[in-house]
């Protein structure tokens, strides 16, 4: 028995120093490969962001070693890429990412690890590494899950202004809100002019994508969307309307003024908190009396949208200053008083 | 034939324990199993790049980030650089002082330039007097709340009241975040369009690394044996512990130090819970509840990858309190919602997690502390055959040891911070010293936790800090 014990303990020792052993192993190679591409980096940064900048017309040379190279190209370029302003930077750094890593890249994406694939899939966007379309829109085909490298491998698409999205975005049911709107961000307008039109008409088109366009086209500050947006206000989807509220508070601008004033009686909160939003964007005074009533309404949320509006208003801060006194409401004072000596507090 | 009988008992009890904790063991090696792929998948993901869109991105929703504080004028203003150097698109900062008897609020008037405000205050949730109400002229997201002490529950429930955003994050009132560790927690809720309902990340002890400015600038370990043990211990019980279970979508513990909700799903579960010193794990299971009784497909998430940096106790005393409090949190909590233990209707979360949660987690310190007696009165008294006894040794050394490896594994898998592989060595051998003496402690703080689970009135904790940040 206790010869057994031993064993067993002995045993389990093992695996702990060998796992000890492995972990000293593969810590001690990444400080070397570390200390490596540090050093390289380093050396190599001053003449490599001349180069980019179109000062020097030489590259510099690399690191002999493929993994070094790799990886100081990446560093170096995603940090130039962040500031870069003009054509030719943008050029150059496009040139040496296809030079030197889109092979690298086109074997990740069909040999690597996911992680592997992914980082692939991002420095191809960051560096607008174009002759990698036809690669990555293969790629897509290939995606089973709906994560990271699915959204990102979109992304990247998007980015690239592939012809072939949109017809692909719109059978898509489990994208989120959220992906959508980056998704358009990344495309150009002319990529939702058949789009526009299916909206229009019934259709199939899946809702996330639907309230996605909505939201998105306030955020464009397109305004040949303005009349979609203003059909969809009386859609009788109800976050359909609520998304082009956003929209319209985004755009400041509503062409049909008197339909504001309908939604301030809206049996929705949203829509009343919205429309008093709008109405202080837009400086509405005439609808001073009504943001007033408003301030005393039951959801805390259209009292302070009021409130916020009232202050917006030619001489906003007297009438607030009225509110927090004489208001009838005391919700409604308080409301007043809060936004008398709050500032706009967002980060 | 008494001593018979007693041996029989002994004997008994002791195959008991060593067949408990082989279960036990069993169980951490199946949630490594889980969790590691995760970790292994993700590792060489490069995290920079991961987040940078989302830092530019229209859909972050806002976020309220809660800090409530208790006598925390040692940390409070680093805790409150570290909230306002987040990478995120829109957030406010709301500090809540829980009617504390130092400078906690003098400090954080002083420092930032705080004015009062009139406050329209909302009432989600009924809490104790909020009597003055601040926001910053050098920062107009950063609002301060002085209210009546409540507790901790308390002060998150004032500070829901306040917060204007549909997401808010509880931080601890002692803890820094790196700076984008809240746009990385937010990650799948955004992605997710709201399915993920909470998320936490990692919480890891700061002692013994270098902060500047309330940013961690170098990780390094504690001299403290006692805190690089609580390190062991956070590795263990976030990287295998909570990623396992929230790989499963039974997660019942997002940490109070460090995590995100949707205040919408608080509200509905009706707030932190002011009766319990355990308040976060309670609300979590509170959600969950909520979420099966309406048959919702929302998910609570764990990321491995968000750090929070925290101040570990780094004397016996401020040890043992919080231990205490954990044991006395989780007993609380547990017996508050005794319904959902084996009950189908939760699934995993009736099925598996509260049952792991009451015998692994809370009932492990009585049989641990049943198989030390055995084992020293045992041999003292011989009931016990050496055998017997080196085999309960055995299991307790590797329970611990080797799944602290592994965890050790798992950190160097996600992080790979420590600079030095002696770090490493220093990990490792901590790790198998574990049974031997820091074990046999929490064990009995537990139990004395037990015991107090249903006797004392809530608190803060005790800790005498002092600080992290310089």
């Amino acid at each position: 028995m206790v010869g057994t014990v031993l064993w067993v303990a002995a045993a389990l020792f093992s695996i702990q120093l060998m796992l000890l052993v492995y972990l000293l192993i593969t810590k001690k190679r990444q400080l070397n490969f570390e200390g490596r591409t540090n050093k390289a980096y380093h050396s190599i940064i001053a003449d490599y962001l001349a180069f980019l900048t179109g000062e020097a017309e030489k590259e510099p040379e690399l690191p002999k070693s493929q993994r070094v190279k790799q990886e100081v190209l990446e560093r170096l370029l995603s940090r130039f890429s962040e500031n870069t302003i003009t054509v030719l930077e943008k050029n150059r750094i496009q040139l040496v990412a296809e030079t030197h890593l889109a092979n690298i890249y086109r074997m990740r994406l069909e040999k690597g690890a996911w992680s592997e694939r992914v980082n692939a899939l991002y420095f191809i966007e960051d560096f607008r590494m174009l002759s990698l379309k036809e690669t990555v829109w293969s790629h897509l085909s290939k995606q089973e899950a709906a994560d990271e490298e699915y959204r990102q491998t979109l992304r990247v698409l998007a980015s690239f202004h592939d012809e072939r999205l949109m017809e692909y975005l719109v059978k898509q049911e489990a994208l989120s809100i959220g992906v959508f709107k980056e998704l358009f961000r990344l495309l150009p307008f002319e990529a939702f002019n058949d789009l526009v039109v299916e909206l229009e008409k019934e259709n199939t088109i899946p809702i996330a994508l639907q309230e996605a366009f909505i939201a998105y086209c306030g955020e464009s500050g397109n305004y040949g969307y303005l009349p979609f947006i203003e059909r969809k206000l009386k859609d009788s989807n109800k976050e359909f309307r609520l998304k082009a509220l956003r929209s319209l508070c985004l755009f400041q601008y509503c062409s049909d003024q008197e339909y504001i004033k309908i939604l301030f009686t809206s049996e929705h909160w949203e829509e009343r908190m919205y429309a008093a939003r709008l109405a202080g964007i837009m400086r509405l005074s005439e609808y001073r009396d009504d943001l007033l009533k408003l301030a005393s309404d039951t959801v805390w949320w259209v009292r302070f949208a009021a409130c916020e509006a009232i202050k917006k208003l030619p001489d906003g801060e007297i009438f607030l200053e009225f509110a927090a006194a004489t208001h009838e409401d005391p919700y409604a004072r308080d409301m007043a008083k809060q936004m008398k000596t709050m500032k706009a507090g967002v980060s | 034939m008494n001593e018979v009988w007693i041996e029989w008992i002994v004997q008994g009890m002791a195959v008991l324990v060593i067949a408990y904790m082989t279960v036990v063991a069993l169980i951490y090696i199946i949630l490594f199993t889980i969790a590691g792929p995760q970790i292994r998948k993700e590792r060489q993901l490069n995290q920079k790049e991961h987040v940078e869109g989302l830092s530019l991105n229209k859909d972050t929703f806002p976020v309220s980030v809660l800090v409530p504080a208790y006598n925390e004028e040692v940390g409070v203003v680093s805790t409150v650089r570290s909230m306002l150097s987040l990478n995120y698109p829109q957030f406010e900062v709301v500090v809540i002082d829980d009617g504390s008897k130092d400078a906690t609020s003098k400090k954080v008037i002083d420092q930032f330039e705080m004015v009062e405000i009139e406050l329209a205050i909302r009432k989600y949730f009924p809490t104790k007097q909020v009597n003055k109400a601040f926001q910053s002229k050098l920062y107009p997201h950063l609002f301060l709340l002085v209210k009546e002490n409540g507790g901790k529950a308390d002060a998150l429930n004032a500070g829901i009241n306040f917060s204007r955003y549909p997401y808010f994050s509880a931080i601890d009132g002692d803890s820094i975040l790196d700076r984008d560790a809240l746009l990385k927690t937010m990650k799948p809720i955004i992605d997710s369009n709201g399915q993920v309902t909470a998320t936490g990340g990692t919480v890891r002890i700061a002692n013994g690394s270098t902060i500047t400015r309330s940013e961690v600038e170098k990780v390094a370990l504690s001299r403290q044996p006692i805190v690089v043990m609580q390190i062991i211990e956070y590795f263990r019980a976030f990287l295998i512990g909570r990623l396992g279970l929230s790989r499963m979508n039974i997660l019942l513990i997002i940490s109070g130090a460090f995590g995100v909700f949707e205040k919408n799903r608080v509200i509905k579960a009706g707030g932190y819970n002011t009766n319990t010193v355990g308040e976060d794990m309670e609300l979590i299971v509170r959600m969950h509840r909520s979420i099966k009784e309406e048959k919702s497909n929302q998910r609570i998430e764990y990321i491995q990858d968000p750090v929070c940096w925290t101040e570990a106790p780094s004397t016996l005393a401020s040890l043992r309190s919080q231990r205490k409090r954990w044991q006395r949190g989780l007993a609380e909590t547990l017996w508050t919602h005794k319904k959902m233990l084996f009950n189908p209707k939760y699934r995993g979360i009736g099925m598996f997690s509260m049952p792991y949660y009451l015998f692994v987690e809370l009932l492990s310190a009585m049989f641990e502390m049943i198989g030390y007696i055995v084992i020293i009165l045992g041999l003292v008294f011989s009931f016990v055959s050496i055998e017997i006894a080196a085999v309960m040794f055995l299991v307790t050394v590797m329970y611990g040891s080797l799944l602290s490896s592994l965890a050790v594994l798992l950190e160097e898998w996600t992080y790979h911070k420590y600079p030095d592989v002696y770090s490493l060595v220093v990990l490792f051998f901590w790790a198998l010293t574990e049974a031997f003496w820091y074990r046999p402690m929490l064990v009995w703080w537990r139990c004395e936790g037990l015991v107090l689970a249903f006797t004392k009135k809530s608190d803060w904790g005790n800790m005498n800090r002092k600080g992290i940040s310089t």
